[in-house]
């Protein structure tokens, strides 16, 4: 008799992989057009100011084409993401360039073109606020009375006292730039009046966003939006938020004309107008005994959310529970704000607020070491959080506290304390060496941090996931889960955390691109399918097999003949769906208001390790090898989860050194792939993944999250390598040369 | 005013005479009037190397191609790589290494790696770095795409 | 996206003598050469089109494509001594080229900085000469070969340095009539030579430079620098010859002193923007750094 081995642990390969090698694998714009209308957007061109309405040209036959605006929409006019502030098609007010006012939709490319040039926009300018101090001054209001859109405070201890009694206090401040996703595929979506609803297919993560917004907008019930994502080419966090208004405006246009529309954004515009990281800035005061015992922390955080709230309430709640990084303190305080100014909205992206705060706590505390005149790797042993020990929200970890471990692994991975002292002697003989060489400096550096697993706090039990699978008639089991295909592997992975709950090889197990009829919510996307969904998936797999079981009278160890029963049990028209619902760990308590208790049943530990070199004629630093090392619980397909933590350093490392967003008056300038440089082949370095696996007890099979995290290391590691290449402390990412290369110089002259 | 020209051409082998404005570009023409989707659209300014198609044997960008340099040409798209439900070695190399994630990459980076190997382009891994820097790639870094050209070459 | 192709018309060729005739009848209607399309195509489908009309030089690849080492001017202009390359002349080619590899080491790095594989084999030694983008790549260098570029009209065939053909920014001395034919590097007998290109630009590749520096620098017997060169693109409105600073260094043996009397003569001489790839204070920091690093003896390769 056969049984079948573990689905989990294997790189099964993609299950879409094929048709997308082939190019057959359909993306939105690769849908046959079958008629369907050109869509644009009509923008305002101030960022900031009343609007008055909008004039088209007399002289260009509107007969031909389909405009909307607000005054059309026969719902409401939101776009229902956290706070209800933006509506879909501008009202009243102008809060940034680029603001959608108006929607126009024309049978083909040439007509649209020239109807979009064919209509101003009329307003009255207001003063904007760019800046995050004006706009907490109120200087302009753009959002309530103090363009707060969520403060959110963290108390442990109490930290000012805790201060006042250190041995010593260093402070440090931080900043990090907006960030561009840059997937490859831009924004689109495409909506079909199909008689009394819509159908909307198009690149998105979270497809039951869409439903509701939709419904809303125009003030149909849910049942008359079916919602179908296409393969997605790259999200980010980029395609979370952002389709939702994206998808309303097809919608919109679709309702009007009755017809199928589809609105896809060029290049330029998608990176000019859709949603970023949140700029930030960090204040640190850390209080510590002589010998570099942390005793307190204060950490005052703001974030720059642009004209409307977006996902910016929850980014600011991940950001705070994260700002203490992985270090045992007893009296932190933690104050966060999210502040709106006239900046496109900022958005979801990889890590969600995250990266931001774990930059600022790891940069400062390799800073605080040379201050203490203390080794950067001793502060942190001394520091880390160890078994039973306690985060900011005063969450006892238990025994999922691998910070430690992964610090040594990655030390000896790296072969870091040797690295570091060959540099340090290389750093030494620069003047006295010949040629190119005398200008290069080397350093090596590193970042300790965790990611939370899962949505923050109760944000799990507010969508409340669920999952389905169901037996056919040959004997295969479709697994049914609203998560995305984005290039992380969701088909593949489902279809083996699936196929391990259920004791099934993974070539049981179907896996299709979700839509809302057929799918249950999962909730968002976000680094949570192998846990949150894992763990459902894998009882209800374990729930499928007991039913069929039962329905047969004995145990189904064989997989040929479990399949074979599956098929005769529905032939003989039985109806074998197993349903599972997401519901917290019954232990967990958390308390949104005081941001207190359990914030995540689980975190990912992590230590990131970046070598440079840079040329102090230029201050170009190249990195010359990255190795990441984190401890994920289990590792569900090597081949992705390596492939995750790829990319996800390469984004690092370009959010670290290369992507910087040129504002003017709240208008990118540098909006193409040239001149916002997203690393290329030749910009990266080898990294080297290594897979810790301590399973975690919350989740059935114990994995952990693991798309977000990658991304937090670099930067820090990057900044700390800097400073052992060059004895200068850099306070902001991106570093450039134009950061570099001055301060290199203003010390050689010291 | 029609100003369209007749164009004649090769792509994946079939002859094509078309109908099109001199200036359209052959991304256009491949993606809406012949229906061959698989070249995509990540920027239309010729950086991203989405579009990359092979045109007399080398890698360019369809984006930036108009089709009146085409006459008599012979292109070749991600299209023409497989054999029906057969992958090429080198598409199956990169199913097994990861070296496609979310795909929108990968049928750019496909071609210009066939006109890489094509003409025996180096193998190793910073002659791959070179070759790869025109095609932009959000999701691997690049690295499971190497390996993947590496295993293709090697079994060669 | 443009409001519409259709308003673009193609009149192609089939030899230059058509070509030069087709420019001599149309010459104030607009039409301009389209060579490799790269730049063209950004820009038409960039909706900042130059023009509508286009003079599609496909088919003149047989004449106008090619490295030839004898450089004699089919009208006999040129002695020996020359190499010519004709403007048709791909990226990829001037990569590829041994005869130029063995001439100047330069012109290759420059060519395989500019943009990626898919750009070097269409874009053209002449469409970049034509378009003079500040920051060209490869431009600097032939400002540092002393290169002369062959313009040929119906009616005549000129030579110009291409020191004098760069104009205002973006512009050159190209008449609409005149269609740009070859660029000619002179080979001059030099036993000793120091080289060096570097690009500065946001990343490793497929980015516009922030700046560009490449420097010759001959050495005499005694090892004192003669006939040195130093240009630069993007630190002004086109890509220059730093005069002053090689008047000064010439004559002059390398040393630590003499690099730093380099990068205060360059501050006083160049005077680069603020843009949005970088400052004119970094610009002019590296400018300095590159070449002081370069006149001390520090950085470059050894050529001869
Ligand atoms: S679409 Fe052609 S290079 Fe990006
Ligand atoms: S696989 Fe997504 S951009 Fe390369």
């Amino acid at each position: 008799m056969k049984t079948t081995e573990s689905a989990l642990g294997n790189s099964v390969p993609r299950r879409e992989g094929a048709a997308k090698l082939r190019g057959d694998a359909q993306f939105l714009d690769d849908l046959p057009r079958d008629g369907a209308w050109f869509a644009g957007t009509v923008r305002a061109n101030v960022p900031h100011a009343r609007l008055l309405g909008v004039r088209p040209d007399t002289r260009f036959d509107w007969d031909r084409v389909v405009l909307v605006t607000a005054a059309d929409i026969p719902g409401e006019n939101v776009v229902p993401v956290v706070l209800r502030d933006q509506p879909s098609l501008a009202e009243g007010f102008i809060r940034y360039h680029g603001q959608p006012v108006a929607l126009v939709a024309a049978p083909d490319k040439e007509t649209l073109a020239l109807a979009l040039e064919s209509i101003s926009v009329l307003t009255s300018p207001l003063e904007p606020v760019f800046d995050i101090d004006d706009a907490l001054a109120a200087k302009t209001s753009i959002f309530g009375e103090d363009n707060v859109f969520r403060t959110v405070e963290i108390n442990k201890g109490d930290a000012n006292a805790a201060l006042q009694t250190a041995d010593v206090v260093i402070e440090g401040e931080h900043h990090t730039g907006a960030q561009e996703h840059a997937y490859l595929e831009p924004q689109g979506m495409q909506a079909e009046w199909n008689g009394d609803g819509i159908t909307i297919r198009g690149s998105m993560q979270c497809p039951y966003y869409l439903v509701k917004a939709v419904a809303e907008l125009l003030d149909l019930p849910q049942e008359k939006i079916l919602v179908i994502p296409n393969l997605t080419g790259g999200a980010f966090g980029g395609k979370d938020d952002f389709p939702t208004m994206l998808g309303g405006h097809a919608a919109l246009l679709a309702w009007k004309t009755r017809k199928t529309v589809r609105l896809i954004y060029e290049r330029g515009e998608d990176m000019r107008f859709t949603s970023k990281r949140h700029p930030a800035r960090i204040r640190h005061r850390t209080g510590f005994t002589h010998d570099g015992r942390l005793v307190g922390m204060q950490v005052e955080m703001v974030l720059n959310g642009g004209a409307y709230g977006t996902m910016s309430p929850l980014v600011i709640s991940r950001a705070a529970i994260h700002a203490a990084g992985p270090y045992q303190c007893d009296n932190i305080h933690i104050s966060a704000r999210v502040v709106a100014t006239n900046h496109p909205p900022s958005g979801a992206f990889r890590g969600f607020g995250a990266p931001q705060a774990l930059f600022a706590v790891d940069a400062h505390l390799d800073y605080c070491a040379s201050k203490l005149g203390m080794d950067p790797l001793e502060l942190r042993r001394k520091n880390l959080i160890r078994r039973n020990g306690t985060l900011a929200t005063g969450q006892n970890v238990g025994d999922d506290a691998s910070a430690g471990e992964v610090l040594e692994r990655a030390l000896r991975e790296s072969d870091f304390i040797t690295r570091r002292e060959a540099y340090a002697e290389f750093n030494r003989e620069a003047d006295s060496r010949r040629g190119a060489d005398r200008f290069l400096r080397r350093g090596i550096g590193l970042s300790l941090f965790m990611h939370g697993t899962g949505l923050s706090g109760y944000e799990e039990v507010f969508f409340h996931s669920g999952v389905a699978l169901h037996g056919n008639a040959d004997g295969s089991i479709t697994a049914l889960t609203s998560q995305v295909e984005v290039g992380q592997g969701t088909r593949t992975i489902v279809a083996q955390l699936a196929a391990e709950g259920l004791g099934v090889p993974v070539e049981y197990v179907l896996t299709e691109q979700p839509d809302t009829n057929q799918h249950p919510d999962s909730g968002p996307m976000a680094s949570r399918t192998a846990t949150i969904i894992g763990g459902l998936l894998i009882t209800a797999g374990k729930r499928f097999r007991e039913d069929v079981e039962r329905r047969q009278g004995s145990l189904l160890p064989d997989p040929l003949v479990f399949r074979a029963t599956v098929a005769k049990l529905v032939a003989s028209g039985e109806r074998l769906e197993v349903r599972e619902h997401y519901s917290p760990p019954p232990e967990m308590r958390w308390d949104e208001e005081k941001h207190q208790g359990d914030a995540y049943p689980a975190y990912t530990w992590s230590c990131c390790v970046a070598a440079l070199e840079v040329d102090t004629l230029t201050g170009e630093a190249v990195v010359l090898d990255v190795t990441a090392v984190q401890d994920v619980g289990k590792v569900v397909n090597p081949m992705f989860a390596a492939g995750q933590v790829q990319g996800g350093v390469a984004q690092g490392l370009g959010w670290a050194l290369l992507e910087n967003v040129v504002w003017k008056n709240g208008v990118m300038q540098n909006a193409n792939l040239a001149d916002y440089s997203i690393p290329t082949a030749m910009d990266l370095p080898p990294i080297h993944a290594v897979f810790l696996e301590h399973p975690q007890h919350r989740a059935p099979h114990g994995a952990k999250g693991l798309g977000e995290l990658p991304m937090e290391g670099p930067a820090p590691a990057v900044v700390n390598a800097l400073r052992s290449a060059l004895g200068i402390h850099f306070r902001r990412v991106p570093v450039t040369p134009e950061i570099i290369l001055p301060a290199w110089e203003a010390r050689n002259l010291e | 005013m029609n100003n369209d020209h007749v164009f004649r051409f090769h792509v994946n082998g079939q002859p094509v005479e078309m109908q099109a404005p001199p200036m359209q570009r052959l991304l256009d023409v491949l993606r809406e009037t012949l229906r061959l989707t698989g070249t995509k659209n990540g920027c239309g300014q010729g950086i991203c190397g989405a579009c990359t198609v092979i045109v007399n044997g080398q890698a360019v960008s369809a984006c930036l191609t108009p089709v009146v340099q085409l006459e008599g040409a012979d292109v070749q798209t991600v299209e023409y790589l497989s054999d029906r439900d057969c992958l090429s070695s080198l598409q199956q190399s990169f199913l097994e290494c990861g070296g496609t994630q979310c795909g929108s990459c990968t049928p750019g980076i496909l071609m210009a790696a066939t006109a890489h190997l094509r003409r025996g382009g180096g193998t190793n891994t910073e002659e791959l770095r070179e070759m790869l820097s025109g095609n932009l790639c959000r999701c691997t870094g690049y690295i499971k795409i190497i390996e993947s050209m590496q295993q293709a070459a090697a079994a060669k | 996206m443009p409001t519409n192709i259709s308003d673009h018309h193609v009149f192609t060729p089939r030899d230059v003598t058509e070509a030069l005739q087709f420019m001599a009848l149309h010459r104030d209607e607009g039409w301009r050469p389209l060579a490799g399309g790269s730049e063209v195509m950004a820009q038409i489908y960039g909706n900042r089109a130059a023009a509508t009309g286009w003079i599609n030089l496909a088919q003149l690849r047989d004449q106008l494509a090619g490295i030839h080492e004898d450089g004699t001017h089919e009208d006999g202009i040129h002695d020996d001594g020359w190499v010519r390359i004709g403007a048709l002349t791909t990226l990829t080619e001037l990569r590829r080229s041994a005869v130029l590899q063995a001439i100047c080491p330069l012109i290759r790095r420059a060519a395989a900085v500019t943009g990626g594989v898919q750009r070097q084999n269409r874009a053209t030694v002449g469409g970049r000469i034509v378009s003079a983008s500040p920051a060209g790549e490869t431009l600097p260098v032939w400002l540092a070969l002393d290169a002369e570029v062959e313009l040929s009209s119906r009616d005549a065939t000129r030579c110009v340095a291409y020191r004098q053909f760069l104009q205002e920014p973006r512009q050159t001395a190209i008449a609409p009539d005149e269609l740009l034919t070859a660029i000619m590097i002179p080979i001059r007998d030099r036993p000793r030579q120091r080289l060096l290109f570097r690009k500065v630009a946001s990343r490793a590749a497929g980015a516009i430079g922030k700046m560009v520096f490449t420097a010759i620098a001959g050495l005499d017997a005694a090892g004192h620098y003669r006939d040195l060169r130093l240009a630069f693109g993007g630190m002004g409105p086109r890509p220059l010859r730093a005069c002053e600073a090689e008047q000064l260094l010439e004559g002059h043996a390398p040393s630590d002193a003499l690099g730093a009397q380099a990068a205060d003569q360059l501050s006083a001489e160049l005077t680069p923007i603020d843009d949005l790839r970088s400052t004119a204070d970094y610009r002019l920091r590296t400018a300095r750094n590159l070449a002081g690093a370069f006149i001390a003896g520090h950085i470059g390769e050894q050529h001869s």
